[in-house]
């Protein structure tokens, strides 16, 4: 899809987003003890402003990029049957492309983005 | 209190057509209804059991404009909070379910009452016309007759629609409801058999939930245990393992009312924002020392069914705070039913 | 009807640094317009919602007494986002006011009857407002006798200090002052903990009503020594805090059972507490 017109394709699918956070409290990798969204420092506003909801699904993504499993608990839990899973199979696909890692396959791995090796493409992490 | 009849078509215009109201109706989208304004391009579905969102938002939207100011302190008029302007049109809700509009008359005792009235919750309500649809076919999730309500209730409606397969006959119970029929042409007299007909669906409609055998709630037995003791029972562990916190309890209910009041600045212009709040939220009860009294999930858990069944009941002595509508049960990822927790608690 | 969300505009007229760790300040504030002064009537033991405008709103309780005309004063501790930038900001500052919210202390109630206050560390504000709303003229024979018992950890964190010292030479009241420790040579007053000094100095609770106002750990040490004393739960008064939002019985944060902390309280006794989830 050309760039102009994936932004607004992407706010098209999460128009519906009621924050209501279960796609986050059901994914077994958002353990943090405190939420981003929860944090004192605003990085986010809590209305459901779109550019808000967007930052949110974008940085959850992230955060949990490069160990996510694609379990689809998230997708599955939406009520709004929102298709969560779009961001986080982005990052999964960059990850394998990018660094041939697929997460969970060994219990002996690194997470992807905290292991640094010595021949790594860049300079640093 | 009186009948018109109208073919589904010339209902479905009016609509289209009716001036003076914005109009809402439950369309269908991806693969549930919900509530939306009536535009040209939008076709109103009455062929639904019930939409994902409750209506609530259309009186009480998500999140809402307070106050805004500037944080200039060039500005002679910095810092002090002005009231946003706002605009209270006619609106009109087609299709709601007897459920969904109980519901706010339960909720509005806690926005409108003598001491204080939220201005923006109250206008709305005034300002809104509430045309029910009575339920045919309730669903297995539905329990609304055990809570004070039923298929075709008129509590919270200005007039109540039956469905009789190609015609809607209309019953109007207040004058509101009168004023936006008669915008709608092509409204006839209907005749007995029409009544005769709509009172049957009725009966059929109560026999049936009324049959559901899951919608056995001890509400009587609950009443009458004082609070205390259903509070230090030990069920809760048990009641609330499978839990997730999430809040798609809360934020799809037609009673619950948390909010949450949020400043947001940009640059030099500000706002105050209120949006919807979960009591399953961590944080929600979190004070600025450190302290949180509802830091485990059992007692989150706790809160909501005490709120909804005892604390409620206490404070406005009237049915619980629920109007049977059935979504928690049935969108609730770890199939979490109130009607079984309130039988727990009952014992 | 006045929108019970909106403010009113008050400027800061004075900010006090009460205690040495700086973490206490006492700001007095003075409203914008005549007729939001004349509409703030209250009485002490309410508290208001202090808004900060891009920051949000705390509660806090009213330190100033209704007798104190033209101005209003709160201390306020540094906590969080709010109020740590309400410690940044300065004299000639605007900030809004929500008020009065809540109940009063029962000054029906304890007309001709003794008065027994105890407080700890910062909780002492709306005492403040009630030990000189009792010592106004109009208002002293109105009460029989009044003792008051308050302290914090070490000097420099009492609140008021200068007028404690001078409550401490009234003969119209008894004032207690103490500290739990002290390094002080010059310390004239009582070393020791709040419930110890309780112990000591109230004899009797005949015709007596307590109140009681402090951190949890205070309160769970005074509350059996006042049963000790011979006060019945309906004499001995509390007042609580929790998170607030609205402040106005609304958003459903703050409820303790089914009792609104912002509506139905902060201030309660300790039968009705009795009677409600021990959830706060």
């Amino acid at each position: 899809m050309p760039i102009e017109k994936r932004r607004l394709h992407i706010q098209e699918l999460i128009q519906r987003c009621i924050r209501c956070y279960a796609c986050r409290n059901v994914c077994p990798l958002c353990y943090c003890p405190t939420c981003f969204v929860d944090e004192r420092i605003p990085w986010l506003g809590k209305s459901i402003d779109p550019t808000d909801t967007l930052t949110f699904h974008i940085l959850r993504a992230f955060h949990c990029a490069g160990r996510c499993t694609d379990c689809g608990a998230c997708e599955r839990v939406c009520p709004m049957a929102i298709p969560v899973r779009i961001f986080t199979k982005k990052l999964n696909k960059e990850a394998f492309d990018i660094f041939s890692w697929e997460a969970g396959l060994s219990l002996d791995q690194k997470p992807l983005l905290t292991a640094y090796k010595k021949d790594d493409y860049d300079d640093f992490l | 209190m009186y009948y018109k009849i109208f073919d589904k078509e010339d209902w479905i215009n009016g609509l289209h057509k009716i001036e003076g109201y914005k109009v809402f109706v439950p369309v269908k989208e991806n693969y549930y209804h919900i509530f939306l304004p009536i535009d040209k391009d939008i076709t109103p579905d009455f062929s639904f059991h019930n939409t994902k969102l409750s209506p609530k938002s259309i009186i009480y939207p998500q999140s809402e404009r307070m106050f805004e100011f500037v944080v200039d302190p060039e500005q002679p008029d910095a810092y002090v909070l002005k009231e946003v302007p706002k605009e209270f049109p006619s609106q009109a809700v087609v299709g709601i379910r007897p459920c969904d509009a109980h519901a706010f008359q339960i909720v509005k005792v806690n926005f409108d009452n003598p001491e204080y009235k939220d201005p923006w919750w109250t206008k709305r309500y005034e300002a809104t016309t509430f045309i029910g649809l009575g339920c045919n076919r309730p669903r297995s999730t539905c329990f609304c007759s055990k809570v004070g309500g039923g298929p075709f209730n008129e509590k919270g409606l200005d007039a109540i629609m039956y469905d009789l397969g190609d015609r809607f006959l209309i019953k109007v119970i207040t004058d509101k409801g009168g004023d936006f029929i008669g915008g709608i042409k092509g409204g006839k007299d209907p005749q007995d058999r029409d009544i005769k007909e709509a009172e049957s669906i009725k009966e059929e409609a109560e026999k049936e939930i009324n049959s559901n055998i899951n919608i056995n709630m001890n509400l009587q037995e609950l009443a009458e245990k004082p609070i205390l003791a259903v509070f230090d029972a030990p069920i809760w562990d048990k009641v609330s393992f499978p839990c997730i916190n999430c809040g798609i309890c809360t934020y799809l209910c037609p009673t619950c009312w948390c909010f949450d009041i949020q400043d947001e600045v940009y640059k030099k212009n500000g706002d105050r924002i209120r949006n919807w709040d979960s009591c399953m939220f961590p944080i929600f009860t979190l004070h600025g020392s450190g302290h949180n009294p509802r830091a485990e999930k059992f007692r989150r858990v706790r809160q909501r069914f005490m709120h909804k069944l005892k604390y409620y009941v206490e404070k406005y002595g009237d049915g619980v705070q629920c109007s049977g509508c059935g979504r928690c049960v049935r969108y609730c990822p770890t199939n979490m039913d109130i009607r079984e927790i309130c039988n727990i608690m009952a014992k | 009807m006045q929108n019970p969300y909106l403010p009113y505009p008050v400027r800061i007229e004075e900010i006090i640094v009460e205690t040495d760790d700086k973490s206490l300040r006492t700001f007095r504030l003075r409203f914008l317009r005549p007729e939001h002064e004349k509409a703030f009537k209250y009485l002490p033991g309410q508290f208001a919602e202090l808004s900060v405008a891009g920051k949000g709103e705390v509660p806090i309780g009213i330190a100033s007494s209704p007798t104190e005309e033209g101005y209003l004063l709160f201390t306020i501790n540094k906590v969080g986002l709010v109020t740590s930038h309400l410690h940044n900001m300065k004299e000639g500052d605007i900030i809004g006011i929500r008020g009065p919210l809540g109940n009063t202390y029962p000054w029906e109630r304890m007309q001709g009857k003794d008065v027994v206050i105890i407080g700890g560390g910062f909780a002492f504000t709306t005492l403040r407002s009630s030990i000189i709303y009792m010592l106004h003229p109009e208002n002293r024979p109105k009460f029989k006798k009044i003792i008051v018992v308050y302290g914090a950890r070490r000097p420099g964190l009492l609140l008021y200090k200068e007028e404690l010292w001078e409550w401490e030479k009234r003969d119209d009241m008894e004032m207690h002052i103490t500290v739990d420790g002290t390094d002080d040579p010059d310390w004239k007053y009582n070393v020791g903990f709040v419930p110890t000094i309780t112990e000591q100095k109230i004899k009797s609770a005949d015709n007596a009503i307590a109140i009681v106002c402090g951190p949890p750990i205070m309160i769970k040490f005074t509350q059996p020594v006042l049963e000790k004393i011979g006060f019945p739960p309906e004499n001995i008064i509390l007042s609580l805090e929790m998170r607030m939002k609205c402040g106005i019985g609304m958003c459903g944060r703050c409820n303790i059972g089914h009792k609104f902390v912002c509506k139905d309280g902060p201030v309660f006794s300790l039968a009705e507490l009795q009677q409600l989830p021990p959830e706060y």
